[in-house]
């Protein structure tokens, strides 16, 4: 029975190629509204995955639900094809148009119509940042103007599921910051987004649920902050102007203290601690008293890659 | 009210209007318009001089000869070939017959026109969506929620537009050409939808063409094109420039698909006869399907034209969508393939029907049966090509065809109609279909013996189902080519024999058996209708039998291999590993 809140649901989904399972029985379930992050090595079925709830690869068995509906390429499903967005590593463009007739073209596609369509261009545009670029020449864009247009021509038509492979692949910090920033953006209008990406400081940062993908296997599929709160240890970054020897001396009568590490440069520690608020308000005055000269004693937490590397899998990124 | 216009059009069709919107350029458009222009300029200059001048304007002979003057030149004067002699009239004016001056024009620019949109039309559209495909943009089209009709449709609008453009600035000369050559306007207009529902046929089938071989990358658009202007010349040869243009075999079939034919009706209505005018529309109405003469009426003939691409038009457009939809599936469907064949077999057995012009008729239409056993045998490897999936396809469907719940029912149903079954069964109904449609036909038919035409035609297509299974055998190898090897090998395998028995002289004259073996085995029954005994026929078709039950068997072990599961794999495996060990 498929729960109609549910914004992706496969059931039994493989992809096979001659001997090679690129994707194994995928059971995958999206919330509407989430920002799913799909992580996972090289060749481990991600693009594989997203092409075929894409439509643009057929499976070799299971079923791709999307909002309920069933996903079929062969007949031409118009009201499904409304609800999706697509937007592929290599984000092929039409250099000979210009980067209104381009969208244009693309909104009458997808029937938009006057004057409906030129407000919704416009209103595309800025959310991408490209309004000033509106009359240029997509051939003279720089790759992060064109992976946006390419985003732009991915929302134009509202779609309720955005499937985004790689989307900031080869973009500068600055390119990537601004596509974050237009992410977060359809994440409040309610858009689902799914997105695979080997940058996980950036999926840390947008992302409600993550799934990981290992040889074709959805081997973990949880909301980002249960797999914090079951994966991540709290850590406490503690920096001395004094001797790094006196300050392990120290900690060492700390119960709630696990392990260490130094970070040498910076003649500081990184410390696993399990404790709580409390317990580490109680560190920082034990270390006070025992004279140590702290300058800087704040708690962190383990980031996304830190977590995905510890779970030992191949490659992050 | 311009604007209003364009933006109606680009929402039926936004296909149509991007690509107009990429081409109609004043760049592209006057290169057209220079084209166009300098064709009529130099058409005119051409054919006028070929018209009589004024001695004294500049010297020439005293006697001026021309195709368009009128005087039947003195029997004792040298006269070029089929040139009459120009005089002039009491006011002292040239006598032209300039309906015929006219008349020529409009042919040349018929043709012109033709080739033109044809050629370039096909070289375009296939450049296009080649480059499309390979590129990756035609995905996106694919996921918007506009039917593959409506972009296809922009696509053939669309991208030859500029040759649009360039045939509607020759169109004012043409129309002119006709009128003055007194041509019916219905015919002209008539001829004008010829044109279109031909355009719709060749750019069908040239985008059908770019869809199917994207694997030939930049040589594509060349080899469409270049077979299409070699259909033209052969075609225009033939219809415009020789006499007696129907072979009385189903080869005329061809003819029907040169729009040019309809060109002889329209010099048939300008009474000019047709030693003068260079077209030979009396042989046409001799042409005769299942021995009905239609071409004797023009509205008839030409309806029967129209009608004929049509259905073809139908058919490639089924496959068209298809493929264009999903790039991986097998050409046509094998539903599809049994309305296909069964509209070609219709179609095609109707030219056998026709009167020789020489020799008995019941000779002539054995040799005509033969002609359609050619074509059959075409037609069965076209369907072997386009109903049969690759490797990939055929594993999936032998490992996970159990867990599709339609397959559960039944396998026969799956492989006479399921998307990705072999295609051997499906092969087979498809020419039962044929024969079955050949066997009261050829019964009715004034032959000889026409079981034994029966006999002939059916241990082809027994023949013709072994190489099917060949074929599909072979697309389940790891192949790098998969079906170039395997038409390579059917070619070479339908080639070889005859070549062989003609080398060491069994010609069919003289010993059947070894015919009896080959697609060519109705040839073999021309010569012994009479003295064929019963063994010499039963051995064959059981040997045939045997090979095709044998073939059946090897494949579907083959694919019980491929459908086996890892974990099945994997026990087979390690209890060999096992056994090795033991012992």
């Amino acid at each position: 029975m498929i729960v109609p809140e549910l914004a992706i649901a496969t059931s039994n989904l493989t992809k096979q190629f001659e001997r090679h399972i690129a994707v194994n029985k995928l059971e995958l379930e999206v919330q509407a509204g989430e920002v799913y992050g799909l992580i996972g090595p090289n060749g481990a079925g991600k693009t594989t995955l997203i092409r075929m709830l894409a439509a643009v690869e057929e499976p070799t068995t299971g079923e791709i639900h999307i909002y309920g509906d069933r996903l079929l390429r062969d007949n031409s499903h118009p009201r499904l094809k409304q609800k999706l967005g697509y937007l592929p590593d290599d984000f092929p463009l039409y250099e000979d148009l210009n980067v209104w007739d381009y969208l244009d073209y693309f909104a009458r596609l997808y029937h938009l119509k006057l004057p409906h369509r030129r407000r919704r261009i416009q209103e595309v545009l800025e959310l991408v940042q490209l309004t000033g670029k509106k009359d240029s020449n997509i051939k003279t864009l720089s790759r992060g103007m064109k992976q946006r247009l390419s985003l732009a021509r991915t929302i134009l038509h509202d779609p309720l599921l955005l499937l985004l492979d790689e989307p900031v692949s080869g973009l500068d910090p600055i390119a990537r910051m601004q596509f974050r920033e237009v992410i977060k953006i359809l994440q409040t209008v309610g858009m689902t987004v799914l997105i695979s990406s080997h940058v996980l400081s950036d999926l840390a940062e947008l992302c409600t649920s993550v799934g990981i993908m290992e040889l074709g296997s959805l081997v973990e599929s949880t909301p980002l902050k249960e797999l914090y709160e079951r994966l991540s240890h709290q850590q406490i970054i503690i920096k001395t102007l004094g001797d790094l020897e006196k300050l392990q001396q120290a900690l060492k009568g700390f119960n709630q203290v696990e392990e260490w590490e130094i970070i040498s440069h910076k003649n500081s520690l990184r410390v696993n601690f399990s404790g709580g608020d409390e317990e580490s308000a109680e560190l920082l005055k034990h270390l006070i008293h025992q004279g140590i000269p702290i300058v800087d004693f704040h708690c962190t937490q383990e980031d996304l890659e830190s977590i995905f590397l510890n779970l030992g899998h191949k490659q992050a990124s | 009210m311009l604007f209003t216009y364009l933006d109606k059009i680009g929402d039926w069709n936004p296909q149509l209007m991007r690509e107009l919107k990429g081409r109609f350029k004043v760049r592209n458009l006057s290169i057209a318009a220079i084209i166009a222009v300098s064709i009529q300029i130099l058409l005119l200059l051409g054919f006028s001089g070929q018209l009589p001048v004024d001695p004294n304007t500049i010297e020439v002979s005293p006697s001026q000869y021309s195709r368009y003057c009128t005087a039947i030149p003195s029997g004792n004067s040298y006269t070029p070939y089929n040139q009459l002699l120009c005089i002039k009239d009491l006011l002292g004016n040239w006598v032209i017959n300039w309906q015929l001056w006219w008349l020529d024009i409009f042919k040349v620019l018929s043709v012109t026109g033709l080739f033109i949109l044809l050629v370039a039309g096909t070289y375009l559209l296939i450049a296009d969506l080649s480059k499309e495909e390979n590129r990756g943009t035609l995905n996106f089209m694919r996921l918007t929620p506009r039917s593959s009709n409506n972009i296809l449709l922009g696509k053939m609008l669309g991208v030859p537009s500029i040759i649009y453009f360039l045939c509607a600035i020759l169109c004012p000369l043409h129309l002119i050409a006709g009128f003055q050559a007194h041509i019916s306007p219905g015919l002209i207009f008539t001829y004008y939808l010829g044109i279109i529902i031909s355009c719709a046929f060749f750019y069908s089938l040239s985008l059908f063409f770019a869809l199917v071989s994207s694997r030939l990358g930049g040589f594509q658009a060349f080899l469409g094109s270049g077979l299409v202007l070699m259909f033209l010349f052969m075609t225009t040869s033939i219809v415009l420039s020789s006499h007696d243009f129907i072979s009385h075999t189903p080869l005329d079939w061809l003819i029907l698909f040169y729009p040019g034919t309809i060109l002889a009706y329209l010099v048939e209505s300008t009474y000019i006869p047709v030693q003068t005018a260079k077209i030979d529309y009396e042989t046409l109405h001799q042409f005769a399907w299942y021995g009905k003469q239609f071409w004797q009426n023009s509205f008839l003939g030409i309806s029967f034209i129209f009608a004929n691409y049509l259905v073809c038009i139908y058919w490639i457009n089924q496959a068209l969508n298809r493929r264009f939809r999903n790039p991986n599936s097998t050409w046509i469907s094998k539903f599809n393939s049994y309305g296909i064949s069964a509209s070609f077999i219709i179609i095609a057995t109707g030219f056998v029907f026709q009167s020789g012009r020489r020799g008995r008729f019941e000779y002539h239409i054995f040799d005509n049966l033969i002609v359609l056993q050619m074509f059959i045998i075409i037609f069965a490897c076209l369907l072997m090509v386009a109903l049969s999936p690759h490797r990939q396809t055929l594993y999936d469907w032998a490992r996970y065809r159990h867990q599709i719940p339609k397959n559960r029912r039944s396998l026969l149903r799956d492989l006479i109609l399921g998307e990705k079954s072999p295609s051997t069964l499906a092969i087979a109904l498809n020419l039962a279909i044929m024969f079955a449609y050949l066997i009261p036909t050829t019964l009715i038919s004034p032959l000889k013996n026409p079981l034994g035409v029966l006999l002939g035609l059916f241990i082809s297509l027994n023949i013709l189902i072994i190489y099917a299974l060949v074929s599909q055998r072979i697309l389940l190898f790891k192949l790098p080519k998969p079906t170039l090897i395997a038409s390579g090998v059917i070619a070479v395998l339908m080639v070889i024999p005859p070549f062989m028995f003609a080398i060491l002289q069994l010609t069919p004259h003289q010993t059947i058996t070894p015919w009896l073996f080959t697609i060519f085995s109705l040839a073999a029954f021309n010569h012994h209708l009479q003295t064929l005994t019963m063994i010499s026929v039963i051995f064959p078709i059981l040997s045939q039998w045997g090979l095709i039950a044998l073939g059946s068997y090897e494949m579907s072990k083959c694919l019980q291999k491929a459908g086996a599961s890892e974990t099945k794999l994997l026990l087979n495996t390690s209890s060999t590993d096992f056994r090795s060990h033991q012992a």
